[in-house]
């Protein structure tokens, strides 16, 4: 699960959504809410966690890779 | 699904809105042209740049013997070893790189150190000299995408282009789909330019994990598949890109550690790479990845980074101003590893096989000294061409061929119709993976490509090795009607699966073709493991023909007499 979003803190801009190169994320309108819908395709880049204005998003790297 | 479909026409095409892409599309709007791009991601964030870069490599003439063009253009040679046309470069890149330092300032990048107002430069890679600004780039490619908007260039974002436009003579444009609202793209241009980048993913990842690629993993060789399906010339596509990086996370920054002076320790606790090169860590990347290669093999693993002996501030300036701005998770990845850099050794590995325009690179599209590929009014700039010369190489072969394009255009008129048998054969194969009633998903066909490259055109290659490689991968490539697509995200995985197919057929037939090993893992053969400077100090090409892939040797032309 890399990145980890903080649904306390997300005010659903959409940044993560936008921003993220793989196409990633899908977004709940309805819920007003980004959901990482492929997190085996990450590459780790840091673009969704520095992006986000909220700081609600953090990267947890999965084992295989610790 | 019956796609909608939308026509655009435009003088300058770009595709790929990466580096090169970005600065090609200034430079041809600033020189008169309209502009389109498309763009696979979204261009503020999108490439091997999105999340930051932090060297910038670059001679600065400041008197030093070293530091003039011509002592640049020599490190070039020997680095791609001679299997570049350097003139290419000089023209595209080496001649341009001051005046695009300033256009970067101009744009807000820091390119300088702010309290002394100079340029940190450090050095590695086996340069001469500290070749290596070190630059603020964590934001480059919003300042480039600013840059787009201030010009109002329209772009389109998640517009994920599959083929060219292409009458048998000259390319009339590309099409594409888009990934999010599933659109289908016509887009005519009097010029097309590639500017896709690099193409990961097909190799196996010593993680498990695909998309742990040192390159990003979202770039896919789309630029070889179109310019090769459109009869353009692709060049030594048999020599991959292979690095050390951290173990388990496949992530950028050797530069940082090996020009800050970092150490590479074998268990043994030798200082390995003083073997295999006189310039110890500060040897060229191959030959890092090639040591610490054979370390492993011969059981000398694990291999460990160390910089534990660097000042405060050597230290400080590593893990605050280069390693988080070229990866922005590294630090954070080492923390959660429960390291310190100051404490403990870092485990390093060697990195999964790529085709990647780094520095040094010789493989992909041919361009001549403009830019254009062997096909009329087809040009290409940035990691997916050759001559490439990574982060300074894309900038600065972007912004070039974005202006040949502009005065290109100046003089034609031509917005070619036609092809549209073409077009509509397109829309039939993009869509008919989501269309299908049923099959498997496109990651068992990519997992089975990556077996067969890893087993058969991998780290260590031989001749029956490759053969059977090649009749493996033709045997996949008769199953792909098997994929089934469930939505708009994975036909786009799918449709790249696709092109990496093709592009690990060339790397295979190259690889057949060149009987030397040559830039260490990078083409390594277990048959013919001498590098004949004699025979092979030549380019291998690869061009559609009538039986399919035909690769051939071309010697370089050897302008190292005139540097
Ligand atoms: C983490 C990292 C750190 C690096 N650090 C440095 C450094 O410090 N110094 C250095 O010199 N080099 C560095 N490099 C290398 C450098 O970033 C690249 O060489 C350079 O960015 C390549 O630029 P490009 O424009 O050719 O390709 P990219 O910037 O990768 O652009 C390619 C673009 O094409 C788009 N695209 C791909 N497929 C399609 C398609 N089908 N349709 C439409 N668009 C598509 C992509 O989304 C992307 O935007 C680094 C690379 C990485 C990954
Ligand atoms: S880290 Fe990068 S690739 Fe992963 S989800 Fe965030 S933006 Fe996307
Ligand atoms: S960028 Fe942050 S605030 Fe915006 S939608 Fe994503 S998680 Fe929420």
């Amino acid at each position: 699960m890399p990145p980890v979003i903080d649904i306390n803190k997300c005010k659903g801009c959409r940044k993560c959504y936008n921003n993220c190169p793989g196409d990633l994320f899908v977004f709940h309108p309805r819920q007003k809410l980004p959901e990482l819908r492929y997190p085996d395709e990450c590459w780790h880049c840091g673009t969704c966690r520095m992006d986000c204005p909220e700081e609600a998003i953090s990267i947890v790297f999965p084992m295989e890779m610790l | 699904m019956k796609a909608e479909k939308k026509i655009f026409h435009t003088d300058v095409l770009v595709v790929g809105g990466g580096v090169a892409g970005c600065m090609a599309a200034i430079a041809a709007h600033d020189g008169g042209a309209e502009v389109l791009i498309l763009e696979k991601a979204a261009v503020v964030r999108s490439g091997d740049a999105g999340a930051g870069n932090d060297h910038f490599l670059a001679n600065l003439n400041s008197g030093e013997e070293w530091d003039t063009d011509e002592a640049f253009a020599r490190y070039y040679v020997r680095l791609s070893q001679g299997l570049i046309d350097v003139d290419i470069a000089r023209n595209l890149h080496l001649r341009r790189i001051g005046e695009i330092i300033e256009r970067l300032e101009s744009y807000g990048i820091e390119m300088r150190d702010r309290s002394t107002d100079t340029f940190i430069r450090t050095k590695s890679f086996g340069q001469p000299g500290p070749y290596y600004i070190n630059f603020k780039g964590k934001h480059l490619k919003p300042a480039l995408a600013t840059q787009l908007r201030k010009r109002k260039i329209p772009v389109i974002n998640r517009a994920s282009v599959t083929g060219l436009i292409c009458d048998g003579k000259q390319v009339l444009g590309a099409m594409g789909f888009n990934v999010r609202t599933g659109e289908f793209y016509e887009a005519r241009a009097k010029a097309t330019i590639l500017a896709v980048g690099d193409a990961t993913r097909l190799w196996p990842n010593p993680s498990g994990l695909a998309f742990n690629t040192w390159m990003s993993p979202f770039n896919n060789g789309v630029g070889y598949v179109t310019a090769y399906k459109a009869g353009a010339e692709l060049a030594n596509m048999e020599i991959a890109a292979v690095t050390v990086v951290p173990k388990g996370f496949s992530a950028a920054g050797l530069n940082a550690f090996t020009g800050m002076g970092g150490y590479l320790w074998n268990s043994s606790g030798e200082r390995y790479m003083q073997k295999y090169h006189p310039m110890g860590e500060g040897a060229p990347r191959n030959t890092l990845a090639l040591g610490t290669f054979r370390e492993y093999s011969e059981g000398r693993g694990p291999c460990y980074i160390d910089v534990r002996h660097l000042s405060k501030d050597a230290l400080s300036h590593l893990t605050n101003n280069l390693l988080p701005v070229d990866k922005d998770t590294l630090v954070m990845y080492i923390e959660q590893k429960g390291l310190r850099l100051d404490r403990d050794l870092l485990e390093v590995g060697v990195s999964e096989m790529q085709m990647a325009g780094f520095t040094g690179s010789v493989s992909g599209i041919v361009i001549d000294r403009t830019g254009k590929s062997t096909i009329d009014r087809l040009y290409a700039a940035g990691a997916c061409t050759v001559p490439s010369f990574a982060l300074s190489g894309a900038f600065a072969t972007g912004y070039s061929v974005g202006e040949e394009t502009a005065r290109v255009c100046r003089d034609s008129s031509r917005f070619d119709s036609g092809c549209e048998e073409q077009v509509a054969g397109e829309m039939e194969r993009v869509y008919a993976p989501y269309n299908r009633a049923q099959g498997v998903n496109y990651k068992k066909f990519e997992d089975r490509l990556r077996q067969i490259m890893g087993d058969y055109v991998g780290y260590v290659r031989n001749e029956r090795g490759i053969e059977t490689g090649i009749g493996k991968l033709e045997e996949l490539g008769q199953r792909v009607d098997e994929i089934k697509a469930e939505n708009l995200h994975e036909l786009m995985r799918t449709l790249e699966f696709q092109d990496l197919l093709l592009v690990g057929k060339i790397v295979a037939k190259s690889a057949l073709a060149r009987r030397e090993s040559r830039m260490g893992l990078s083409h390594l053969r277990a048959d013919y493991p001498s590098t004949d400077e004699g025979s092979f100090k030549d380019m291998t090409i690869v061009k559609a023909g009538p039986r399919g892939i035909e690769v051939s040797l071309r010697p370089t032309v050897d302008n190292t007499g005139r540097i």
